[in-house]
């Protein structure tokens, strides 16, 4: 391999507190491409099945493709794999900002923790070299403080954190990277608080050998001329996604909403609601879209980060928040616990259903305020991290011990797969991809692995068949997902996107749609060729992608997570509301759905990844 | 070169194209380009080997750097 990759990992072994720089088997990236495909094939090497996620014993793997550190647009993805306690389920989570690219930068594609540490510490990682740092004075701290102190300490660092939620062992806890990315919804820092890690600090001062630098230069100038095509290049550079806000309204708009509602939610968490807070917008390195941004809330004068203005008006509009800053403040608050803001609404939203059918009252839950609001999400989220009262500690052992405080007959209030939350609802949005694949994704629901076209509204068939041909789709088998007797069949598409996601995440390339979307497969190929020298046909190099897939389900069905898990929740199947969101189940084009339907898309999408379904 | 730090994102890709253009790597400490973060603040410097190419210019997503006529 002339580029691309090192070829090395650093072990650190937290319980001797050794670290060593190892060679690991070329097959390894050559079959599986790196980053999420080379981890799935790692992280059984150093893993038993059936290992306690808490325990020291549970391995964290991270991973970071070849092209990560490079000057291809957007390719700063981190990937970690671990058990996670949420599920269970060995998860492969995604992340961005500047971890990635230093580890490359060390000349490192893997990092592999084993054990845990006598005392909270954190370790700091800067080229070959590792640093375990006692760290008792940033135990407790919030993320926001931990990574602030760690830059100062580290000048030029990247650094993971992990928030109080994840020291307390919550469920529902996630770390963050440089206080704006997310990494590991379902427990990564729960996982990393059991081994008393508080953070990860790298910092790298090498680089990322290039196989033919001037192709490389060529293929990237073409990205950006691209870029100065592209009609919403101006919104998106201004607002990121909150530019395509009409778009997301109509999805975040509460079930039964008017147009005035619309209108009305719109002045409270659209564009000119996030201009007024908009202090700079930040990027993940080498992002010619930047995403995040350094916000400035006045009420309380606070300058915070946010890993997506949209995330905000998200919780912002589903609890019912007064306006953007209520809103901004309140995810930059779960941000800095350490706590996955979805899962807390959703939290939060059940409660809320129970308080309103007359199950539960203010006193059942120890004084959480049950009205629409921040309140009840900041309330209920302190609780959590803390694991303080009934409430607290149940919730903090995610849905599972909500259920068992209130009762399993509570769980038709809730839309849950594999015991995590549904982050889309497919009666609101129509059954696309992303919908979809919340049933077969061996994590649970998750927010990125699954993307295709159909996360954009309203596209005709025929350009749905023209961008799943971008993603790598051969003819055969777009015969097979655009025929009759759907037009579009999302069982099918959804093999494609899974391994469309896997070779973004295996390679490091950022897959949310504003990126993505000026990718295709065989530019993917020639992108590959040039970083690593390494020539694969698309074929080829998809069926590698797919393969890293294959072992990440593999993984999870010797877990005892296999296909039987995939089970639709009751709630799709209902009309009737639930958390705001509410209406008959239906595909991409609006039309019904019923239960029997989506068994048959099961079936049809372990068909088209050769295999039986159950 | 003048680098404006109120347009700067902190992509680094300044940077990347400098080190990939001139020596053949993605490498930022072989960059003519000298970033110096204060945590997501970035302020960027240039070597006395910086020619002017100004392809950290053209590369620049956000026209936060640019070569004075």
């Amino acid at each position: 391999m002339e580029g691309g990759y090192s070829g090395r990992l650093m072990l650190v072994d937290l319980s001797r507190g050794k670290a060593s720089i190892e060679s690991y088997p070329a097959e390894v990236a050559l079959d599986y491409l790196g980053g999420f495909g080379a981890n799935n094939r790692l992280f059984p090497e150093c893993s038993r099945p059936g290992t306690d996620p808490l325990s020291p014993q549970n391995p964290v793997v991270f991973g970071a493709g070849p092209l990560v550190g490079t000057t291809v647009p957007g390719s700063s993805r981190i990937m970690a794999n671990a058990r996670f306690p949420l599920t269970g389920a060995v998860a492969s989570a995604s992340g961005s900002m500047g971890m990635g690219a230093n580890l490359k930068w060390c000349g490192l594609d893997h990092l592999v923790l084993l054990g845990g540490l006598a005392q909270p510490s954190y370790v700091y990682i800067e080229d070959d070299r590792a640093e375990f740092v006692p760290a008792p004075s940033l135990w407790g701290r919030g993320i926001l403080e931990t990574t602030r102190s760690l830059w100062a300490s580290h000048p030029g660092s990247s650094v993971l954190a992990i928030g109080p939620a994840g020291e307390s062992a919550a469920y529902s806890s996630l770390a963050m990277i440089d206080a704006c990315a997310t990494l590991g919804r379902g427990g990564l820092a729960a996982v990393l608080g059991s081994k008393n890690l508080k953070a990860i600090v790298v910092k790298g001062s090498g680089g990322v050998k290039i196989a033919d630098p001037a192709r490389l230069q060529e293929l990237v100038k073409g990205l950006y001329e691209r870029l100065e095509r592209f009609d919403m290049r101006e919104a998106a550079a201004a607002l990121g996604m909150i530019g395509a806000w009409p778009m997301y309204a109509n999805q975040l708009m509460p079930h039964g909403s008017t147009a005035e509602d619309l209108q009305e939610l719109s002045e409270r968490f659209g564009p000119e609601a996030y201009l007024g807070l908009k202090k700079c917008r930040i990027s993940c390195p080498s992002c010619f879209l930047a995403d995040k941004d350094e916000l400035y809330l006045p009420r309380t004068g606070e300058n915070v980060y946010s890993t997506s203005f949209l995330n905000a008006a998200i919780i912002g509009c589903a609890l019912g928040m007064s306006d953007a800053e209520e809103a901004a403040s309140t995810l930059a608050f779960l941000d800095d616990l350490g706590l996955d803001f979805m899962t807390l609404s959703w939290q939060a939203a059940f409660l809320l259903e129970l308080h309103e059918r007359g199950m539960v009252t203010e006193a059942d839950v120890e004084g959480i305020p049950l009205v629409r609001g921040a309140g009840i999400l900041r309330e209920l989220a302190a609780r959590v991290a803390e694991r303080r009262g009934e409430v607290g500690r149940a919730f903090a052992r995610g849905w599972q011990g909500a259920l068992d405080l209130f009762g399993e007959d509570t769980r038709r209030f809730t839309m849950l797969v594999r015991g995590q939350d549904c982050l889309y609802d497919p009666r609101v949005s129509g059954l696309g991809t992303m919908e979809f694949e919340q049933l077969t994704s061996p994590r649970g629901p998750t927010s990125a692995s699954a993307g295709s076209a159909t996360y954009v509204p309203g596209l005709p068939e025929e350009r749905l068949r023209r961008l799943t041909a971008r993603m790598g789709a051969g003819e055969k088998a777009l015969d097979r997902i655009f025929s009759l007797p759907r037009s579009m069949n999302v069982g099918r598409l959804t093999r494609y996107s899974e391994d469309w996601f896997s070779l973004f995440s295996s390679l490091g390339i950022c897959n949310r749609y504003q990126i993505n979307r000026f990718y295709s497969a065989d530019l993917i190929r020639d992108l590959y060729a040039a970083v690593t020298g390494l020539k694969l046909e698309t074929e080829e190099m998809m069926e590698k992608a797919s393969a890293g897939w294959e072992l990440y389900r593999e993984l999870n069905a010797g877990e005892g997570l296999g296909s039987e898990m995939d089970i639709p929740p009751e709630a799709w199947f209902s009309e009737q509301p639930l958390w705001g969101r509410g209406g008959r189940l239906k595909d991409y084009f609006g039309n019904e759905l019923y239960r029997e339907d989506i068994l048959t898309l099961l079936d049809d999408y372990y068909d088209e990844r050769g295999r039986k379904h159950g | 070169m003048i680098h404006n730090a109120a347009r700067c994102t902190g992509c680094r890709t300044c940077q990347l194209v400098c080190s990939l253009s001139h020596d053949g790597e993605c490498n930022p400490s072989l960059s003519r380009v000298v970033i110096l973060a204060e945590g997501l603040r970035i302020r960027a410097e240039f070597t006395p080997q910086c020619d002017e190419c100004a392809r950290c210019a053209r590369y620049c997503p956000y026209g936060a750097m640019v070569r004075e006529e």
